[in-house]
């Protein structure tokens, strides 16, 4: 009865700006999100390298290199192309808040709120031969909202720790319907809500005037859920809430590595590695039963050239300029352990602005999603091909709060 | 210069290496066993063994809101039924000026059937129900209890009738000092009981009742009066019509069927009960998966069954739960179920599907017996049985379980 031959996956565009990538619907969705704009220009690095005013979200030994107070507020916007489907419509929204200020001569802080992973998607699978269709949904978020400390203990050793609360939630559906229309339609919703709390560790060692190495770990050291599980039937004659509480670790911990490489005083290099630990949680949302999961990681390589800093350039020398690309291997498996892969390559632009205390970063990115996305026994496996397109805007101020650097000490 | 770069280009290149080296220690074979699970949508078939046990249950046909009133025996049930006219105040003076003297009365009833096909008259007692029994008997929601009260401890014989039943009405004339009795003392108008004369002749029929829909139908009291003025001198004749207020009809049965066979009856009315708790003791089932589809299947007997063969039968098939069915004491559920048409006598098999009961029965576990039970249509004004064989008794389901995480 469980064989089933796929002649069709279609996406449904439902209301609920379901527009994310349509492997979102496994686990819980995209990682590997919590990047600035000006990261995602260089091909998403950001575990080392960071300027005097933009966040480093993966690393908080970045904050060290605070000199202003600031805002800085990220938007995201990104549509997608998946064969042989076509275009979803765009998705547009908030992406992440930040406030940071210095302190001392040597120290920074942070505080703000980061999504770090992302799940909004929908699809159908249809199966010939016993006349059902499956839809599957998963939209949630998981948002950091985090208190981040970097100081430089000695001149060449930036050192940063960073506290997080995990909180966000997972509405995932699957719903079960019959082309015979006697026959009842069956639907699994479950609510999900996270409490978790995060500790993030990192360095950033200048080993020489051009190289420099940083390291960034996070550790989840305590997440709590509450699972609504509603079993029920067509027409709500049947319904069944199943309500557990639960500490499964169902996020990993995270290795982030990366090395700058100064070419020049304008031209910056960036490599960086990140790997998130799934083989090591305890669950993930389900699919479909052959799939598995495995570690997520990130490979990216970025070009920055930095703008003048001087108001006597033209604006043109005064702007930022990036480039970059990424290979991810995704933490979902098919069943002969091929990982959904994502591939792209990034530009970025940063614009100066209110007599260079200010910026506007842009990143435009194009990334290719390839893997399977449902598979049987006896059957080809469903491989789906996405192209996604983003556009990412974020507003940076830089304001002189508590910027005293031992003026009235 | 070019020295610094390229040692630098080398240390790039070592770091390059060890991260690579950590992506390969990181990653371990292919293993999950708490992780990925789906939905399975499967089948499963269950023979007459899933059945747990079976009862006949009866139910109580007597009734104060039974749509016909009958009257007379047949296919093992005695019918008996009272009734009352209440709207006589009217009638002591239809002005101050005129006197209404009552000259006829008679008790007018349209025939619903004559289950015997008797044809001529048919021999009725009827009895007046004594002031001082029960008032409020029209009122009772036990009627069997309230019956008995009023016919054995209160009733005054009024008269023997032989009702022609030629017509579509018969008429059954009344002593018009019964109702001048009634219009002077109300407390005395008691109503009447109806009965069988002969009470173990094979005859029924059956009369439109008070709680008919249709209102021109029900029992009338017609009263043919004289007027005249208040010094007795005759001004015209009039005829009064006077609906009846209220019934009750009581039967009494001595069909009884063992719990051999599951019997769907009308008339004496028997729906049969089926418990599966069978089902609730198989391990892939539990009340979180959802029925898709739960198709049952019987056999009729047909040497045992007695359907009219000009009769076409409905039966239901809904979810009962009790905590003593021992004692009649069966709550039925007629919400969850589905309806199968077009019985007749040549119906050998039944077949309907019953997602909603079956759900209800797995998922229901606070009741001493939960299950099936079946009703045919009708049931209090037809008199055909139909019995199932118990052991052809299958059910096919089509169910989705959605398979948890760590399970």
């Amino acid at each position: 009865m469980n064989k089933k031959t796929l002649i069709l996956i279609s996406i449904a565009l439902f209301a609920g700006n379901l527009f994310g990538s349509i492997f979102d619907t496994y686990g819980i969705g995209r990682v590997g999100i919590n990047y600035s704009v000006a990261s995602a220009g260089r091909g998403y690095t950001s575990a080392l390298y960071n300027d005097n005013k933009t966040v480093n979200f993966q690393n908080p030994a970045s904050l060290a290199m605070t000199e202003y107070a600031g805002f800085n507020l990220g938007i995201n916007s990104h549509f997608n192309d998946i064969d042989p489907f076509g275009s979803t419509e765009s998705l547009v929204g908030f992406s992440y808040g930040i406030i940071k200020f210095p302190f001392t001569k040597k120290g920074g802080c942070s505080i703000g709120l980061v999504p770090i992973a992302s799940a909004n998607s929908t699809y159908n699978i249809e199966s010939s031969d016993i006349g059902y269709s499956e839809q599957i949904l998963n939209n949630g978020k998981i948002y950091s909202a985090n208190i981040n400390i970097g100081y430089k203990i000695l001149p060449f050793l930036d050192v940063g720790l960073g506290y997080e609360f995990l909180t966000g939630g997972y509405n995932f559906v699957k719903d079960v319907s019959f082309v015979d229309e006697s026959m009842v339609s069956a639907k699994l919703t479950s609510d999900l809500g996270i409490d978790g709390r995060q500790l993030s560790t990192g360095v950033i060692l200048s080993l020489k005037d051009k190289l420099s190495f940083g390291i960034s770990y996070s550790y989840i050291f305590d997440i709590n859920q509450q699972i609504i599980n509603t079993y029920s039937a067509k027409g709500n004659y049947y319904s069944l809430k199943d309500t557990t509480f639960s500490n499964d670790k169902i996020f990993p911990n995270k290795l982030d590595i990366g090395i700058t490489y100064n070419i020049s005083k304008k031209y910056r290099l960036n490599l960086e590695f990140l790997t998130y630990g799934f083989n090591n949680i305890d669950k993930v949302n389900p699919v479909y039963e052959s799939g598995g999961i495995n570690n997520y990681s990130h490979f990216g390589f970025g070009l920055e050239k930095n703008g003048e800093n001087s108001i006597f350039d033209s604006f043109f020398e005064k702007m930022i300029f990036r480039t970059g690309c990424f290979y991810n291997n995704n933490y979902y498996h098919n069943s002969s352990d091929e990982a959904v892969v994502s591939k792209g390559i990034t530009f970025g632009i940063g614009i100066p602005y209110n007599k260079l205390k200010s910026r506007i970063d842009l990143s435009f990115v194009w990334e290719r999603n390839s893997g399977t996305i449902y598979e049987e026994q006896n059957i080809d496996a469903v491989n789906i091909d996405e192209n996604v397109y983003r556009i990412q805007i974020s507003f940076l101020t830089t304001e002189k709060w508590f910027n005293t650097k031992g003026k009235y000490r | 210069m070019t020295g610094t770069f390229f040692k630098s280009i080398f240390d790039v290149f070592l770091l390059v290496v060890l991260t690579i080296f950590i992506v390969q220690c990181a990653k371990t074979p292919f293993e999950n066993e708490n992780g990925f699970s789906g939905v399975s949508v499967d089948t499963l078939e269950f023979n007459s063994n899933v059945i747990d046990s079976v009862k006949n249950a009866s139910v109580v046909v007597s009734s104060n809101n039974a749509i016909y009133n009958m009257v007379g025996n047949y296919k093992n049930i005695q019918n008996k039924f009272s009734l009352e006219f209440l709207s006589l105040n009217s009638l002591e003076s239809i002005s101050d000026t005129e006197k209404v003297t009552i000259k006829n009365a008679d008790i007018k009833f349209y025939l619903h059937k004559d289950w015997n096909n008797i044809d001529n008259a048919v021999n009725l007692d009827v009895r007046q129900i004594a002031p001082d029994s029960i008032y409020w008997w029209n009122n009772s929601s036990v009627p069997d209890s309230i019956w008995s009260s009023i016919y054995n401890n209160s009733t005054e014989m009024i008269s023997n009738y032989s009702l022609d039943l030629s017509g579509d009405s018969t008429l059954m004339d009344i002593d018009v000092n019964i109702i001048k009795d009634w219009i002077a003392n109300p407390d005395s108008n008691n109503g009447m009981i109806f009965e069988l004369s002969e009470s173990n002749a094979d005859e029924m029929i059956s009369f439109y009742s008070y709680d008919y829909s249709d209102a021109s139908l029900i029992p009338q009291l017609i009263l043919e009066c004289e007027i005249s003025d208040t010094n007795d001198v005759y001004l015209f004749d009039s005829t009064f019509t006077i609906y009846s207020t209220c019934d009750l009809q009581y039967s009494e049965s001595d069909f009884e069927v063992g719990d051999d066979s599951l019997v769907a009856s009308q008339g004496a009315i028997y729906r049969p009960l089926i418990t599966l708790d069978s089902l609730r003791k198989i391990d892939s089932i539990d009340e979180r998966m959802i029925i898709n589809s739960a198709v049952v299947t019987l056999t009729i007997d047909q040497l045992k069954s007695s359907i009219g063969n000009e009769d076409t039968l409905s039966l239901y098939v809904g979810y009962f739960q009790s905590n003593s069915w021992d004692d009649e004491d069966i709550q039925y559920d007629f919400a969850t179920g589905k309806t199968i048409e077009n019985i007749t006598d040549l119906t050998d098999t039944i077949s309907i599907s019953i997602p909603y009961v079956i759900q209800k029965i797995i998922a229901t576990t606070d009741y001493q017996q939960n299950g099936i039970f079946i009703q045919v249509d009708n049931e209090r004004y037809d008199f055909n049985r139909i019995y199932f064989n118990k052991n052809t008794f299958n059910l096919n389901l089509v169910y989705t379980n959605f398979i948890r995480e760590n399970e």
